[in-house]
């Protein structure tokens, strides 16, 4: 308060240049990957090839082609197991770690959990299909033992949605865990040592006072997460070229490559299909924020 | 329904699909001689454009190699409206399908017409019959073949002979042979059924319309419950159930291959599958002629095989042409190809090379030679491809314990689902 009073105009006038030059080269980026590729494919989604209106022609493409249903299927079973998974590990362990372990050893546990993270998605999908090969892998006994002798029946239909929910977990769950523990950090020793007075058990600790007080985090992980879960790409496509056996278009993302750049190349349908799922995302959103009052200031008090 | 119709009613305004051009209009870019040119190569044709590089020093070749969907990186290109090779090499003998057609909003098609004033007829002559016929759309060509996968059948002669079995002229035969295998010597294979090519190996061989010609190039012919589709399938089941057709891919780790004691597959199967992937040792591995359902109206099956395309928007023509001619049909270069060439001088000459016969245990070149010329023409070539259906239906549904014949109809549902989706119309 004091320095701004003490400006001079001119001073102050500076310093808000110098914000402007800070967010510049963000804005650019933004502007360039982000919102003209946005506005593309929203103007794509409503034209054909000629740049002509078709108002929801394309969409309706999109989502009466054959595919579409079972593609959006897979993705939502996929989202729930991996969703549930993330949240109740997440969480789960984030509390374990803040409650139960100290020092050194936290510090250790955290670095362990975040270490899968640091894989790029292509690498922990090669190491997931190196894990499920029963011909190569290292735990090819208990694969064997589930009845699992080649890739072939690893690739099986049903457990598709599961595979692929434990390969994107594996690498996004350590993330979230070092933010859940933040978050739990961030708690006032005094409402807990108040909870602790009050005879509270750890659990008891854990349920009623830091979950509803990491409400907020976990609702922004969800939104976070299911926009990243609708975008499932890499996963099925290496599986599909691996196996030879995957569906190429399980994922809505992959049909909509297949119509951008397969037997008929219709970019139009493509992007309208890339709406689609973009409004998915928001609605979830919406929904999310709406029921959690995550903005809602007054709930924070 | 009601709310899609709804929809339907506000979207009234325009044609949703890309205007489609036909392959009729070809207009050469200015021409130069001098002009460099470009190809875009695999990395197995690299070795080509190196040849042709040093036997023809004064012209300008850039090569690039490039694996994945060369479809994908044309329509890139006809979207930027340049950058396009002047010559590509293409693994898959169904891609002429869509570079003869315009890809939307005017662009010229991908592929010359290299009938066109490009190479005469009596060049074209030397080909071999019916491998042009992926190339061929409204009686024009826009590739050369560049080699043909033929089957034929793979057996170890070392185990035959000591087993005392003969080789399987018949597809009875071969499911006979199956079971007799299956009781006296089990764990020994016929063969896999877990390829993406299951359908050219096994069902074009038996003339079963997968997705068969119509006199109209557009229409596709889709009937899986034809007796030509249902008697391979019933062999099929019953040898995988005797465990002597395996469940797994050629090339699945771990296979052993010495448990492979014979197979129906394509002419590359011998270098590429027995000596460099299951390393049997030279002077075991026979080749014959494929087992046939009626010898007086043979079919056989084919596995791919490359193609060069010249690029309509080239500046230099004439030496793109050359190249592509020279790389499919020089036989001294051609002699030394990893693959069995399409054209008949260069394949003569591939034959009289050791490096490509004398590590298998009888002559090759007859059993070539004939499933060569025997190549089922009733397979049409479509933008969509022979397998992506078959890999997503019948594979997983045979991993998973069911029979190839209860397979049928979901198979024929995704086949006709997809040739729909790409703008084919299917009759049965």
């Amino acid at each position: 308060m004091t320095t701004a009073q003490t400006l001079r105009p001119a001073q102050r006038e500076r310093s808000n240049k110098a914000g402007y030059l800070f967010v510049a080269g963000y804005t650019v980026l933004l502007i360039a990957f982000g919102v003209l590729p946005t506005t593309y494919a929203l103007a794509l989604a409503f034209t054909n090839d000629q740049w002509q209106f078709t108002g929801f022609g394309q969409f309706i493409v999109a989502v009466t082609d054959y595919r579409f249903l079972q593609s959006m299927a897979n993705m939502g079973a996929f989202l729930v197991i991996w969703l549930t998974a993330t949240v109740v590990f997440a969480v789960g362990l984030a509390l374990v770690l803040r409650n139960f372990v100290r020092g050194r050893a936290s510090v250790f546990w955290r670095f362990i959990f975040y270490l899968p993270g640091a894989l790029a998605g292509v690498a922990s999908t090669l190491v997931w299909m190196f894990m499920l090969s029963p011909q190569a892998s290292p735990i090819a006994p208990l694969l064997h033992a589930i009845g699992w002798t080649d890739f072939g029946q690893v690739v099986q239909p049903q457990n598709l949605p599961g595979i692929f929910a434990v390969m994107a977990f594996w690498v996004g769950v350590g993330g979230w865990i070092i933010i859940m523990y933040g978050a739990v950090n961030n708690i006032s020793d005094d409402v807990m040592e108040a909870a602790r007075l009050d005879g509270a058990s750890s659990w008891q600790l854990a349920w009623y006072v830091q979950i509803p007080m990491i409400r907020q985090w976990v609702v922004y992980m969800l939104i976070l997460a299911f926009a990243g879960g609708t975008q499932l790409y890499v996963e099925p496509q290496l599986l599909f070229v691996a196996s030879k056996q995957v569906d190429p278009t399980w994922s809505p993302n992959q049909l909509a490559v297949q119509f951008a750049f397969g037997a008929t190349s219709n970019p139009n349908v493509a992007a309208a299909l890339s709406v689609v799922l973009l409004v998915v995302g928001l609605m979830f959103a919406v929904v999310l924020v709406k029921r959690s009052g995550m903005f809602n200031v007054e709930a924070e008090d | 329904m009601a709310a899609i119709s709804a929809l339907a009613l506000l979207s009234a305004c325009a044609s949703v699909a890309p205007a489609s051009g036909s392959s009729a209009g070809f207009k050469p870019a200015a021409q130069d001689d001098k002009s460099g040119i470009t190809v875009l190569v695999d990395p197995t044709r690299e070795a080509a454009v190196q040849a042709y590089q040093k036997a023809h020093p004064n012209v300008k070749v850039k090569v690039t190699t490039f694996n994945g969907t060369l479809q994908t990186k044309m329509s890139l290109y006809d979207k930027a409206g340049s950058g396009w090779p002047d010559v590509v090499f293409s693994a898959s003998s169904s891609d002429p399908t869509w570079a003869s057609k315009s890809s939307g909003s005017g662009a010229q098609p991908y592929a010359a017409p290299l009938n066109q004033n490009l190479i005469p007829q009596s060049t074209l002559d030397g080909w071999a019959d019916g491998s042009l016929a992926p190339c061929q759309f409204g009686g024009n060509l826009y590739c050369l073949r560049n080699d043909i996968a033929q089957t034929v059948t793979w057996y170890n002669k070392t185990l035959f002979d000591q087993w005392g079995y003969t080789v399987p002229k018949t597809w009875d035969d071969f499911q006979a042979l199956g079971l007799k295998v299956a009781k006296e010597h089990p764990g020994y294979l016929l063969g896999e059924f877990g390829d993406a090519w299951g359908p050219e190996i096994f069902f074009q061989a038996s003339k079963c319309p997968v997705q068969g010609t119509t006199d109209k190039a557009d229409t596709i012919k889709v009937n899986l419950q034809a007796p030509e589709c249902t008697r391979m399938a019933k062999v099929i089941d019953t040898l995988l159930d005797a465990g002597v057709l395996g469940k797994q891919s050629y090339f699945e780790k771990g296979l052993d291959g010495s448990k492979v004691l014979m197979s129906v597959g394509p002419s590359w199967f011998g270098q590429y599958l027995f000596n460099a992937t299951y390393k049997v040792p030279a002077g075991q591995i026979g080749v014959a002629d494929q087992p046939q359902w009626d010898a007086s109206a043979p079919a056989n099956g084919n596995v791919g095989g490359g193609v060069w395309m010249v690029s309509s928007h080239s500046k230099n023509l004439k030496a793109a042409t050359d190249l592509a001619t020279w790389v499919t049909s020089d036989t001294g270069f051609q002699k030394t190809a990893p693959t069995y060439p399409a054209n008949k001088a260069a394949a003569a000459a591939w034959l009289t090379n050791p490096a490509n016969v004398s590590y298998f245990a009888t002559p090759v070149k007859a059993p070539f030679q004939t499933a060569a010329g025997q190549v089922w023409k009733g397979w049409a070539n479509t933008t969509f491809g022979d397998s992506a259906a078959f890999q997503k239906v019948v594979l997983p549904g045979i991993t998973g314990g069911k029979s190839l014949t209860s397979l049928l109809p979901a198979w024929q549902t995704e086949i006709v689902n997809s040739a729909k989706a790409a703008g084919y119309k299917v009759v049965q």
